[in-house]
């Protein structure tokens, strides 16, 4: 079952955290590991999911809240709304050897009081390596990725994407048993395009209220390396996906597994501070299939 | 069989996702939104005012409440040249501020301008048109060839005129060359002229000089040309 550790796991922790490690990783932001957990050679995981925000605010370069104004102060209200369908997978290679990717299809929007912009369309794609280690109870891993745009223009506003290949690399740490996990990773994301480069951040720890209902509390982000200045500022439209930026967010979540395989989770997360991002609430809904 | 209807379940699930954002499409689209679907919803700049720096470029001002920089990206401004039939964009595609400077007009061009008011989808207002406006840069040239001749208590003063064809009128003044009055000035429309009322037997140094439509004063003959008006 869902809650319980032990026997799928390279590490032991067991599917509890796969698959909580799992379920954050289409956050729609630069985080996305899948924890420290790594599935044994045979075992996977697969999720399809959706998030979505919707915000007439932003933080500004300085890292003030904002209105989100596409052509900066003065220019018309824009509410900008963004959802994404995931396809998220993660497969035990063997050897403590894992591999892990997503592909997002996102539908982008800022309406103003007298246009739409409207972009749909595959936006990134996710491949990453992984390879797990245990040191007593604890997990962690290490793991490389690259992040690819999959043939939207990014010029198109607003973009589904920074258009460019990102490269990371990222450490994972994690602990589990029957009362719940605790799971954190930190990395470097080496951006493509002209923006800044990341270090991308996650905590997250879930709580067994029942052997199928997890809760969990989630804090991420990203770190960026640098100054970053405001677009919109020198009259260029502000675009959140082009932008060089940062963000920390947090929000609960839970999980319900109501037959073995099965993992259903929702969760939510806050804006609580961030540069050049939409401000606002993010949602998110998932289905997994877990073996 | 549980499991069997789960993975059908899943399966049809992803499937009817994967078609939904299929369905849904992929591109770009930029559309104006109601009721900003047509020029006549756009508002309109109000209180268009053309005029010339001193640098003799065309400023444009307009007004914009806040309610219309709610619905609009900027405006764009087009001139007309009085030698043609249509007007044509100039400077950026979109001006943000409710002002423009117009530096590429030349000197004593005449035009006309239009201001429309522009949104994110590329839908323009109707315009806003100004009167035509005449570019000035430089002064006039100084007229040449001042004469003084004597009048009874009067000076006849004679100039070949200006070239410059928006030349308004010349300044005149005269200065007792004893110091004995305080220096006079007038203007006359053409040349020649004359200045009555002067002290018969002082000698007065005359100079004139042009004055365009701008208010742009010739420079001064460098040495006063000297008249005494007679008994």
């Amino acid at each position: 079952m869902l809650l319980r550790p032990g026997r799928r796991s390279r590490g032991g922790a067991g599917l509890s955290g796969l698959a909580a490690g799992a379920w954050c990783l289409l956050a729609a932001t630069a985080t996305h590991a899948g924890g420290a957990w790594v599935p044994a050679r045979g075992l996977n995981y697969v999720e399809l999911s959706t998030t979505y925000a919707s915000t007439d605010l932003r933080y500004d370069a300085a890292g003030s809240p904002a209105p989100f104004e596409r052509l900066g102060p003065g220019s018309p209200r824009t509410t900008y709304r963004d959802f994404g369908l995931h396809l998220y997978g993660e497969a035990g290679l063997g050897r403590g050897f894992g591999i892990e990717g997503d592909v997002t299809w996102r539908s982008a929007r800022a309406l103003e009081p007298a246009t739409i912009f409207r972009t749909n369309g595959p936006a990134d794609a996710r491949l990453q390596l992984k390879r797990g280690f245990r040191a007593g109870s604890i997990l962690w891993a290490v793991s490389v990725e690259g992040r690819f745009p999959m043939g939207y223009d990014a010029a198109d506003y607003p973009s589904l994407g920074s258009g460019h290949t990102d490269a990371g690399a990222n450490l994972h740490v994690g602990s589990g048993n029957r009362v719940g996990y605790v799971t954190g990773e930190i990395g470097i994301l080496k951006r493509g395009g002209p923006e800044r480069d990341e270090w991308p951040y996650a905590v997250q720890a879930g709580l067994n209220l029942t052997r199928t209902l997890q809760l969990i509390g989630d804090a991420r982000g990203h770190g960026v390396f640098g100054n970053i200045s405001d677009a919109a500022g020198a009259g260029a439209a502000f675009d959140p996906q082009t932008a060089s930026s940062r963000l920390t967010m947090v929000g609960p979540g839970a999980a319900y597994a109501p037959v073995s395989g099965l993992r259903i989770s929702a969760n939510a997360w806050r804006s609580v501070a961030g540069a050049n991002v939409p401000r606002g609430w993010m949602w998110k809904f998932g289905v997994a299939r877990t073996r | 069989m549980t499991f069997r209807m789960r993975g059908r379940a899943a399966r049809w699930s992803l499937l009817g996702l994967g078609a939904w954002a299929a369905a849904a499409g992929c591109g770009h689209s930029v559309e104006p939104r109601a009721p900003y679907q047509a020029a006549d919803r756009l508002p309109v700049p109000s209180d268009l005012r053309v005029g010339l720096t001193l640098g003799g470029d065309v400023l444009l001002t307009w007004r914009a409440s806040a309610g219309d920089r709610a619905v609009v990206d900027g405006w764009i401004v087009e001139r007309r040249r009085s030698t043609e039939s249509d007007f044509v964009s100039v400077g950026p595609a979109l001006v943000r501020d409710t002002t423009y400077l117009d530096n590429t007009i030349g000197d004593g061009e005449r035009a006309a301008y239009r201001v429309r008011a522009i949104t994110g989808a590329g839908l323009a207002s109707l315009p806003a048109e100004s009167n035509l406006i005449r570019s000035d840069r430089f002064g006039p040239s100084a007229p040449t060839g001042l004469t003084v001749a004597p009048l009874s208590a009067a000076l006849r003063i004679s100039f070949v005129a200006s070239p410059e064809p928006d030349v308004q009128l010349y300044l005149v003044r005269l200065e007792a060359q004893n110091g004995s009055e305080p220096p006079r000035d007038g203007s006359t429309l053409a040349s020649p002229d004359t200045v009555s009322g002067l002290t018969p037997g002082i000698a007065y140094g005359v100079t004139v000089t042009a004055v365009d439509s701008a208010g742009r004063v010739s420079f001064p003959p460098g040495t006063p040309v000297v008249g005494v008006p007679g008994p």
